[in-house]
């Protein structure tokens, strides 16, 4: 299974939503950690059109993703379900996915 | 302390297929601009240059080629922002005394295929993080913020388009513009989609094409002898919220408090606004930023305001990129080159009547969720 590495600081607890060396909030030392792989959508887009090696994915849908640790990412869904996504809609990271990096898939049902 | 006036501007024809080269698009627009002033490359002592396709080339192998000596120089690095930095900068130059005629260009040779390309690799945070996920590129990472624009104020494609509508009407005018046929409300609403909410005629057609202008010393600007463009204040801002993703400002509403506090104007003694539109929920953005309209408004805005050249608010009045073409970085000068030229009374048929200041306002450098670049510049007519 996929899981979804992201950074913490060891000094302040900063997260980091993509990798950098070090703390930009303390400049100390970032820690690799696996999230719970799971949050909530706040914003999305479905891509209907990109490089062609991307076509046996598409529609591809990205999603902005806080997940439950409190840091955004931005990242694709999978799943036949996906097209199906709305603001607010609960995701987790998928077992399996097409991508090189960790990908989304929706988990029970989407809030009135 | 010498104060800085625009006094030219000019345009290379743009292209939609990648025939001549960046150089030959730049040298076009040099070209036009300092012919239209009367000034020899030789006088010129400063130099900005904007561009992603003039490689291995930058500013200074730019004014080697034109044989310029120069005292200052900039490469911006800013995407859609990179004019209006440049002019902000520009303009502190001419008042330290630096230099005293500085022209300022963008502009690149694109295909679509290439502008993608470009994009997978755009910035280090983007292509490790989102290329993998095959995120569409800049429309990709841009649609979500209309999708909760919408989540959150019920903005509708109706209300947004009516703004693509409108600047298609200025770009008929403009004999630069690539798009030559009016666009429908239907025709928008019915296109295809791209990266949903955005559907084709929200999105820029990479083109071929560089637009400059010239900023002059007042000393200089008498000999010129054309109307000369005062730049009021410019600020820029750059990842004004850092780690936000998707966020509805690129910081907009500091970037107004400060220019309408530094100018003493306000949104509403703006003759035009000339603002980047690489999507119209952008314009719609920069509209509420800049204190246009209300938070949330821009989609009521648009329906019930006439943003033509006739109308109450002039928006992008050259068409904008959306109806002439994104030649590149030459979409961070086409803005300016278009409120230069509404402000020399010279803009032909689409001039706005009577019209002597206006905002002019960037944004670029797409890259994780956002774009992190943006700059704002108010220009008034200097015998306003």
């Amino acid at each position: 299974m996929m899981t979804l590495i992201l950074q913490r600081c060891a000094d302040c607890g900063y997260i980091a939503n993509f990798h950098r060396l070090g703390c930009p909030n303390c400049l100390g030392r970032l820690e690799d950690f696996d999230v719970a792989g799971t949050g909530e959508v706040t914003t999305f887009s479905i891509v209907h059109r990109w490089l062609e090696r991307f076509e046996p994915h598409l529609p591809i849908v990205l999603a902005v993703v806080r997940l439950d640790e409190g840091v955004e990412v931005m990242a694709s869904l999978v799943g036949d379900d996906r097209l199906s996504i709305e603001v607010g809609s609960r995701v987790a990271i998928a077992e399996e996915g097409w991508s090189t990096r960790p990908q989304f898939e929706l988990v029970g049902a989407s809030p009135e | 302390m010498p104060e800085p006036l625009l006094v030219s501007y000019g345009s290379s024809p743009y292209e939609k297929k990648n025939g001549r080269d960046t150089l030959w698009h730049l040298f076009e627009a040099i070209s036009d601009c300092l012919q239209r002033a009367g000034v020899t490359p030789g006088e010129v002592d400063g130099l900005a240059l904007a561009s992603f396709t003039y490689t291995p080339g930058n500013v200074v192998t730019l004014a080697e080629y034109f044989d310029m000596r120069l005292r200052w120089a900039e490469q911006g690095e800013f995407g859609g922002a990179s004019g209006v930095v440049a002019l902000g900068r520009a303009a502190d130059q001419i008042r330290l005394g630096h230099a005293k005629c500085i022209l300022l260009v963008a502009g690149d040779a694109f295909s679509t295929g290439d502008h993608e390309a470009m994009l997978e690799g755009f910035t280090p945070a983007l292509a490790e993080h989102l290329a993998p996920h095959g995120f569409g590129g800049a429309n990709g990472v841009l649609a979500p913020m209309q999708t909760r624009h919408a989540a959150l104020y019920g903005t509708r494609r109706d209300q947004l388009g009516r703004l693509c509508v409108t600047q298609r009407r200025h770009a008929l005018l403009n004999p630069n513009a690539l798009f030559t046929t009016p666009l429908t409300l239907e025709e928008y609403l019915d296109a295809r989609p791209i990266a949903e909410p955005f559907h084709l005629y929200d999105c820029v057609m990479p083109c071929s094409g560089a637009e400059a202008v010239l900023l002059v010393a007042d000393d200089l600007a008498g000999s010129i002898g054309r109307p000369g463009v005062r730049v009021h204040a410019t600020r820029e801002i750059h990842n004004a919220f850092p780690g936000e993703l998707s966020g509805l400002s690129a910081g907009w509403e500091i970037l107004g408090e400060e220019l309408w506090g530094a100018t003493g104007f306000g949104p509403g003694d703006m003759d035009f606004a000339q603002l980047y539109d690489d999507y119209p929920i952008v314009v719609g953005l920069q509209l509420e930023g800049y204190g246009f309209c209300g938070t949330g408004e821009c989609g009521p805005f648009f329906e019930k305001t006439d943003v033509s050249n006739w109308g109450e608010l002039p928006i992008n009045t050259g068409g904008g990129q959306l109806s002439v073409g994104q030649a590149g970085a030459g979409g961070a000068m086409i803005h300016v080159v278009e409120a230069v030229q509404q402000l020399q009374h010279e803009a032909g048929e689409r001039q706005i009547s009577g019209v002597s200041r206006g905002l002019v306002s960037g944004y670029g450098m797409v890259s994780y969720g956002r774009g992190i670049c943006t700059a704002g510049s108010v220009l008034e007519r200097a015998d306003a």
